[in-house]
């Protein structure tokens, strides 16, 4: 008689969309780290003068903002939830809503900063 | 009074550990406005399939028994009512458990994980206290009351991924709660002890807050929210004993 072991499949994933969300958050951590390193690479390659001109830096970017984006949606989704008193499903909802304000409001001021 | 208005059907993941065979096996149930899915199981065994295993007991929603995957989401059987599912009912064994037979896990791993919390106080440490009785406000009882509430049905451990990815390190979501509900006691003495189980490299690190443990608790105790918190206790009781080390170093 043996008991029967359950493993992880590969699609667990999809089970359910909290999943989903959660995995599509930490793969936004990967597009960000591919964004971090490519320039890197980028710019040694550049430094030895072994590429000249090339679209590398935009598309590194774009990788990097989506993540970054998908990420900072995902988290701030997160944190209604790991506050230190109880908040009600649509208390959350609407903290969530008042954080992503606040995140575009900071957002504009910086970009209006810059440009 | 009990009226038959339809018949629902029940699809059972089921596990044989002689043949070791799985197989789904189907049934009809006189469909009732209050009948749970543990009601029908109950009926399948006693007028049907009289094989099936599996676990229960209070049919209350108390005593964490009848945990199983319902319709992908783990829960308790006899607290799910069959009117407010999806037909048909697909009924599976918890997840991330090794299966004994049909719907009965062997949960051993994830109760040697409780113990891993320390979930008991001790008076023994200092004896000075044990001269007068044991008072706890109904504020500090206020403080344990939610991390209490649980019942130890493991539903959280089967919705746990990161447990089911590497079942080694990581203590889970219900020592998770454990160990919060006890440090948060105020009769406990033996806090440190705990924080150096949790923060061990099989304590509460690994999880990276899926937070399906909270949603399918049945209790309400949010797990997810007590790991966390464990989680900055843990950082800072590391930076305690680092510097507590330093200090009986220098002298």
């Amino acid at each position: 008689m043996k008991f029967q072991e359950q493993k992880l499949g590969h699609f667990w994933w999809k089970q359910n969309l909290r999943y989903t969300i959660y995995i599509v958050r930490e793969l936004s951590g990967v597009m960000i780290a591919i964004f971090i390193f490519g320039m890197f690479i980028h710019s040694f390659l550049n430094s030895l003068g072994w590429i000249a001109s090339s679209e590398a830096p935009f598309w590194l970017a774009t990788i990097g903002m989506t993540g970054a984006l998908i990420h900072t949606i995902t988290w701030l989704y997160v944190m209604p939830q790991l506050l230190p008193f109880k908040l009600t499903p649509v208390q959350q909802k609407i903290v969530y809503v008042f954080l992503l304000g606040i995140w575009l409001a900071l957002s504009y001021l910086m970009l209006r900063s810059v440009y | 009074m009990v009226t038959h208005h339809k018949s629902v059907t029940i699809q059972i993941k089921r596990y044989n550990p002689e043949e070791e065979k799985n197989s789904v096996d189907t049934f009809e149930v006189p469909m009732t406005h209050d009948l749970t899915v543990l009601d029908a199981l109950n009926h399948i065994k006693n007028s049907e399939e009289g094989s099936l295993t599996y676990r229960w007991a209070c049919r209350m929603g108390i005593c964490g028994s009848c945990g199983a995957v319902v319709n992908g989401k783990p829960v308790l059987m006899c607290s799910t009512f069959c009117r407010d599912l999806k037909h048909p009912i697909t009924v599976e064994p918890m997840r991330n458990f090794p299966v004994v037979k049909d719907l009965v896990v062997d949960i051993d791993n994830a109760m040697d994980k409780l113990r891993q919390a320390l979930p008991y106080t001790t008076m023994m440490k200092n004896k000075a206290k044990l001269d007068h009785e044991l008072i706890q406000s109904p504020k500090q009882r206020e403080k344990i009351e939610q991390s209490s509430q649980c019942i130890k049905c493991m539903l959280c451990y089967s919705a746990c991924p990161v447990y089911g990815m590497d079942q080694d390190h990581f203590v889970g979501p219900a020592a998770g709660a454990l160990a919060k509900r006890y440090n948060d006691d105020n009769h406990d003495q033996i806090k440190e002890e705990r924080m150096d189980s949790m923060t061990a490299k099989n304590g509460v690190w690994n999880c990276s807050f899926v937070g399906e443990c909270s949603v399918v608790c049945p209790k309400k105790v949010d797990p997810a929210l007590a790991i966390q918190k464990l989680k900055v206790m843990g950082v800072l009781h590391i930076i305690k004993s680092a510097l507590t080390i330093r200090k009986k170093k220098k002298a």
